[in-house]
């Protein structure tokens, strides 16, 4: 069951300061969109409207062709951080968020699931440790394994590897990477927010640039690099490396001597 | 075990700091040395009791209760956990038998204080000892009006504090009217309350069950308000209904804010208990006291208010440890 967003002309401000202007953005059932932009450019913004946790002033956003009314258990999210409840342990963390998405079904199951679902991503032992007993890592692992438990056909994910040094960074890319491509995971589509150039392109399908005051596309790049993509791979490869510049252009231009940039496919 | 260290830091030298080096070095066995201070105040307590004074007999009672204290603070001292636990056992007990020993001087051999007033310690044991039925009988007295009062409170105000902190509109409407409800000393509620009920009983429970609503309430409020919204947008897409959300989320985020709102609760709780039984009551602790120092008995005063001390004691560590319980997920 795969969902096509369509985010169309959507505008949103923070009592009356704009942060997003005619955002329009349309994703196929199954990609890997990354948002890409400067601190402050309203990523975060654009995640939880689709989250359905802030309403647009104007414009829609559709999944499957229904409008987001709000919230729901069709979209798993995760925070860079506060995504876990410290006061439950990684497993029931899982619990809870199974029982919300299949009521009726009895613990017992809910538990087995959520070993299952904590092995997926080498963290079976986590199952009773407190979020505050886990490393930074372990907890976006944990994280990730609970948006994937309650398998929704989206995945909203703003940095979730923000605050991650390089090396279990990149450990966590794979992970994800890993879940993403498994035959129930590929048909989910996924928006993933990011200010890293080389994170970008690692993971996307596409990528979407996004430039500040007020928030708006700068650019929509197709990432038609041959996965599996290594880091390693990726250092030697011209598409890759005309892919990062062109987006590191678009980055680090100053916005007021740029007009709108088109569509650079 | 951190012998064994000293050695990892031996095969670096240089890197080890030198500061380091004695603190470190020492055994995390027990050191004897620890309980010294205690030992030596302990043996001249007992030298002190072998002593005679003015008192008749043989002070059994207190050597008793010494040495009793001695073998608990032993015990503790072997299976404590670490050696700052260690070393305040001992030191907790050096005190207790400071403050024994100088009891039993000022008191039992150079009457610097007024017996009527300072009976020493021997005589306090053995007539604690005596009264223990009676003040047992008050306590449970007591702790029937606190329990009424106190747990009223907290089911009322927890109830109430989350669903006004979680509607912000009804918080801000509500707020100016806590402010000034919640600061009013509810001892000043007391006359008027005795006065408005039928019973004494029913008086004091009202009175606990104001001053007990307060600090609960507006800690619960500032608790929920404080909730991260990282935790709520967290519960909101999950597509948490109210109930669930109040209940699975905003509770236990608010906890640590309860918690200190109902300790403080209990504090009040007890105090304005004792100051109602001093006024109206014919039974509990804070009456006992009261009772005998109308009579002039102080030594009954002193008894009911070291057992009052007691019951203070056990209580706040009960509460403690259900609040470290409770808690135990913060790092
Ligand atoms: N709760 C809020 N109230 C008012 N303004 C806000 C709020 N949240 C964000 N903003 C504003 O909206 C704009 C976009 O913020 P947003 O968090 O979406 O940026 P971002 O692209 O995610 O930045 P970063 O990379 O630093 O996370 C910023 O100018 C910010 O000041
Ligand atoms: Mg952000």
């Amino acid at each position: 069951m795969t969902k096509r967003v369509e985010i169309e002309n959507l505008s949103f401000a923070y009592r009356g300061n704009p942060v997003l202007r005619s955002v329009n953005i349309t994703a196929e059932g199954g990609d890997f969109v990354c948002l890409l932009g400067p601190s402050g450019c309203g990523k975060s913004t654009l995640l939880r409207l689709i989250a359905g946790l802030e309403r647009p002033d104007a414009g829609s956003i559709r999944i499957g062709g229904a409008a987001v009314a709000g919230p729901g258990l069709d979209r798993g999210v995760v925070f860079q951080d506060y995504s876990l409840f410290p006061w439950l342990t990684a497993g029931e963390n899982l619990v809870f968020a199974l029982e919300q998405a299949f009521p009726g079904r009895r613990r017992r199951d809910h538990v087995e699931d959520a070993r299952a679902q904590l092995g997926r991503v080498h963290l079976e032992g986590a199952f009773d440790k407190l979020p505050s007993q886990l490393s930074g890592g372990m907890r976006q692992r944990v994280a990730i394994a609970r948006a994937f438990a309650t398998d929704p056909p989206l995945l909203l994910m703003d940095e979730p590897f923000g605050a991650l040094d390089a090396v279990t960074r990149a450990h966590l890319q794979e992970h994800l990477l890993a879940l993403w491509q498994t035959p129930s995971g590929a048909a989910k589509t996924v928006f993933f927010v990011t200010h890293d150039v080389d994170e970008a392109i690692l993971l996307a399908s596409t990528v979407v640039v996004l430039g500040a005051n007020p928030g708006r596309i700068r650019g929509v790049f197709d990432i038609d690099v041959e996965r599996p993509r290594s880091r390693q791979s990726l250092q030697s490869n011209p598409r890759y490396l005309a892919l990062r510049a062109a987006m590191v252009d678009l980055l680090y231009e100053r916005s007021d001597d740029a007009g709108d940039a088109g569509t650079l496919q | 075990m951190s012998s064994t260290e000293i050695r990892a830091g031996g095969a670096h030298p240089g890197t080890q700091p030198a500061a380091l080096g004695p603190a470190r070095g020492a055994p995390a066995g027990l050191h004897w040395s620890q309980t010294l201070p205690a030992g030596a105040i302990l043996a001249g307590l007992l030298l002190a009791t072998a002593w005679p004074g003015s008192e008749e007999g043989f002070p059994l009672y207190l050597v008793l209760f010494a040495v009793g204290v001695g073998v608990v603070a032993l015990a503790r001292w072997r299976l404590a956990g670490s050696d700052v636990a260690r070393q305040s056992v001992c030191d907790v007990a050096a005190i207790l038998y400071t403050i024994l020993l100088a009891w039993q001087l000022a008191t039992a051999h150079f009457a610097v204080l007024d017996p009527m007033l300072f009976p020493p310690p021997e005589l306090t044991l053995r007539l604690f000892v005596k009264e223990l039925p009676d003040l047992l009988d008050c306590l449970r007295s007591s702790l029937i009006l606190l329990v009424s009062g106190f747990g009223a409170a907290l089911a009322l105000s927890l109830p109430l504090g989350l669903y006004v902190g979680w509607h912000s509109r009804l918080h801000h409407a509500v707020s100016p009217f806590t402010k000034i409800l919640g600061t009013i000393p509810p001892v000043v509620f007391i006359p008027y309350i005795v006065h408005l009920l039928p019973s004494f009983r029913s008086a004091s429970i009202v009175v606990i069950f104001i001053g007990a609503f307060w600090p609960i309430f507006i800690n619960t409020v500032a608790g929920v308000f404080n909730v991260p919204k990282g935790l709520i947008d967290s519960g909101r897409v999950l597509n948490l209904s109210t109930r669930k959300m109040l209940l699975r989320v905003v509770l236990p985020a608010a906890l640590p804010s309860i918690c200190t709102g109902a300790s403080l609760a209990l504090c009040f709780s007890f105090l304005l208990l004792t100051a109602a039984e001093v006024i109206g009551a014919n039974s509990g602790i804070g009456w006992y006291v009261h009772y005998f120092s109308d009579f002039a008995d102080y030594h009954r005063v002193v008894v009911g208010i070291i057992f009052i001390g007691i019951v203070v004691v056990a209580i706040t560590l009960a509460t403690e440890r259900l609040e470290r319980h409770l808690l135990r997920w913060r790092s």
